[in-house]
């Protein structure tokens, strides 16, 4: 009997332990379904998620590359083939820099170990034809526990560059146009005595072909050997009514002064041709020197009333590297807001006495151009804005804005140049300008030093 | 704790002591379920603790030993749940080491709910593996009995020592030397 109680205790415990066993399935089934349900869900969201990016690496306008921790090209999307005309299969495998001229191998390290992991520049880039192209490429490390790659989004600068070139020339040919005045001015004076001493010589002329012909008639008259007594009274006559004597002392110097005037208006136009050349594809090795003379001589008309302008121009200096007819204008606008900065000065020191001084000096690596007026001075407040597109200081119909930030472009972005500004309010300002030079020529000199 | 350390010990004491032993400690420890345990059920470890203290007094075994034996037993269960994964391990000293990463993590999948003890390693030479249990639960003498039968399991000769780090049975750092392999003289 007692063992039969205790199997009767035991086979309920088991009923119980089943039952329990029953309701914990019963409830694992239902979390099970829900965490199926979450999964199936969390799996469409990760799906559409996947055709989301998908479609913006199909449908982005730009070239988007991934490359692994060898540089080598793992993906890219249709944009990347289309710009380097290679197909997909083609570029998986190469190195980023068979594709992009100037980044190296030595970049790529350089780029995975700092600790920025972002580098943005200007490059060539390789298409499959062999044709190069200028592209902007930006570049940044994924540096996570599980994942290192290196994500390259690159744009097709070529449409780019051929409308900034062309908004170059317009901004250049406005401000010819805005010059025309001025220069026609600045060539009507030459000109005028020019024409002036023309016309002296034409008159002088007149009374020497006279005396020329009571000559020879004297000439034949001794060869008959005729009584000369009347044509000699004649001679001296026409000597006295042309003044011979001022003829004598006046037609060297007119002449002269009709080929210095001549010289003058070759000069204006030959710089004239010079600043408004639409310019060099490449950079090319180039006289700064002659670059500011020119600049100078067809900006004269804005400045030559206001102020006196000084060159101090190195001898020595080496040819510089870079973009002549871009930087003409980046040197006019600079000189021109000299010469408005003191205009703006006299306005309150009517005897304030305007000077623009320029000077070149070889620095290192560097041509350094220095342009200075005693103006009006930059407030401290507008100093970081400067540079800034549409920022200005002028009056209405006087100022776009645009002169210092197209000078800024010019220098830094396409010259990897330097521009620094130093002004003092009342005092003046001084610009300069550092352009790198070709290597290997003339000698160095100390920044301000210049001869 | 989880429901198969529950029925393995029923298990046991019905193999060793029979079905009525079971039925008398079940009945001593007065437990709120009457002893009606699943495998897969989750239960107060102290009515683990009720049922091993009735089974001392019922069978004159100290607690300790009991509960070592019971180690032991649990040890070779697992083996005949999960010998696949088991067999995937060479030397006691390699299983042991992974159960805090691998083992535990493994149940923790199963049983997202389980309170499992906690391990720390330290192996100061090759054939020296310190293994520190700790707990909430004072069960040190069901972990040695683990350790014991695991050696066992791989046929090596190990010595196991025990310091306890606390006097209630939750915590214990467990010393294991193993034996140096002589190269036999010629």
């Amino acid at each position: 009997m007692a063992t039969l109680e205790i199997l009767k205790r035991r086979i309920d415990r088991e009923k119980k332990a089943r039952l329990a066993a029953e309701s914990i399935l019963e409830r694992k089934s239902l979390e099970l379904h829900e965490a199926t349900v979450e999964a199936q869900e969390a799996a469409k969201r990760i799906h559409e998620q996947n055709v989301k990016v998908q479609a913006i690496l199909d449908y982005a306008a730009e070239g988007i590359i991934t490359v692994n921790e060898k540089c080598e090209i793992t993906s890219i999307n249709p944009a990347g083939t289309r710009i380097f005309g290679y197909s997909t299969d083609e570029t998986i495998g190469k190195h980023l820099a068979d594709l992009v001229d100037g980044f190296s191998r030595e970049q790529c390290d350089a780029l995975r170990d700092s600790d920025k992991g972002i580098l943005e520049s200007e490059f060539t880039g390789c298409r499959a034809d062999g044709s190069e192209f200028v592209l902007d490429m930006t570049i940044s490390c994924v540096n996570d526990d599980d994942l290192h790659m290196m994500i390259a989004f690159v744009r097709d600068r070529t449409k780019r560059k051929h409308l900034e070139s062309q908004l170059a020339l317009a901004q250049k040919m406005e401000s010819v146009g805005q010059l025309a005045a001025g220069i026609a001015h600045e060539i009507n004076t030459p000109i005028q005595y020019v024409g002036d001493n023309a016309k002296f010589l034409q008159d002088a002329f007149s009374d020497i072909e006279a005396l020329l012909d009571l000559y020879e008639n004297l000439s034949l008259s001794v060869e008959s050997k005729s009584d000369p007594s009347d044509l000699l009274g004649k001679i001296n006559k026409q000597k006295q009514d042309a003044d011979l004597e001022f003829i004598r002392e006046e037609v060297p110097q007119a002449i002269d002064q009709a080929i210095s005037g001549a010289d003058r208006v070759a000069s204006i136009v030959r710089a004239m041709k010079e600043f408004s050349h639409p310019g060099v594809a490449q950079q090319t090795a180039f006289c700064m020197n002659s670059a500011l003379e020119s600049t100078i001589t067809v900006s004269s008309n804005e400045w030559k009333y206001i102020a006196d302008m000084e060159t101090d121009l190195s001898k020595s200096l080496p040819n510089a590297l870079g973009f002549p007819g871009d930087l003409n204008q980046a040197f006019l606008n600079i000189i021109v807001n000299a010469a408005h900065a003191i205009e703006k000065r006299q306005e309150t020191e009517s005897d304030h006495k305007g000077k623009i001084s320029i000077s070149t000096a070889h620095v290192g690596n560097w041509v350094v151009v220095k342009i200075n007026d005693n103006g009006s001075g930059i407030k401290p407040e507008d100093r970081a804005r400067i540079f800034d597109p549409f920022f200005t200081t002028k009056p209405v119909g006087k100022g776009t804005g645009q002169g210092l930030s197209i000078t800024h472009g010019v220098i830094v972005e396409k010259h990897n140049g330097e521009l620094e500004v130093d002004s003092e309010v009342g005092v003046g300002t001084t610009f300069t300008i550092r352009i790198p030079a070709v290597s290997g020529n003339r000698t160095e000199e100390h920044e301000g030093d210049s001869k | 704790m989880k429901g198969i350390v529950f029925t393995e010990l029923l298990e046991l004491v019905e193999e060793k002591f029979g079905y009525e032993t079971v039925d008398q400690i079940i009945s001593a420890a007065n437990l709120e379920n009457d002893g009606a345990f699943t495998a897969i059920g989750t239960y107060d470890h102290n009515d683990l603790l009720k049922m091993v203290v009735a089974l001392s007094q019922q069978v004159g075994v100290p607690v300790p030993v009991l509960v070592n034996t019971f180690g032991k037993h649990l040890f070779n269960t697992f083996v005949k749940n999960y010998g696949d994964k088991i067999s995937g391990f060479d030397s006691a000293f390699q299983l042991l080491e992974k159960v805090e990463g691998f083992i535990h993590v493994e149940v923790r999948k199963l049983y997202p709910d389980a309170e499992l003890p906690t391990f720390e390693y330290h192996r100061p030479t090759p054939e020296q593996l310190e293994v520190t249990y700790m707990s909430t639960r004072p069960f040190a003498d069901l972990c040695e009995g683990l350790i014991q039968q695991c050696v066992a399991h791989f046929g090596e000769k190990i010595e196991i020592g025990r310091e306890n780090l606390s006097d209630d049975g939750t915590r214990a750092k467990f010393t294991l030397v193993r034996e140096l392999k002589t190269a036999p003289l010629n």
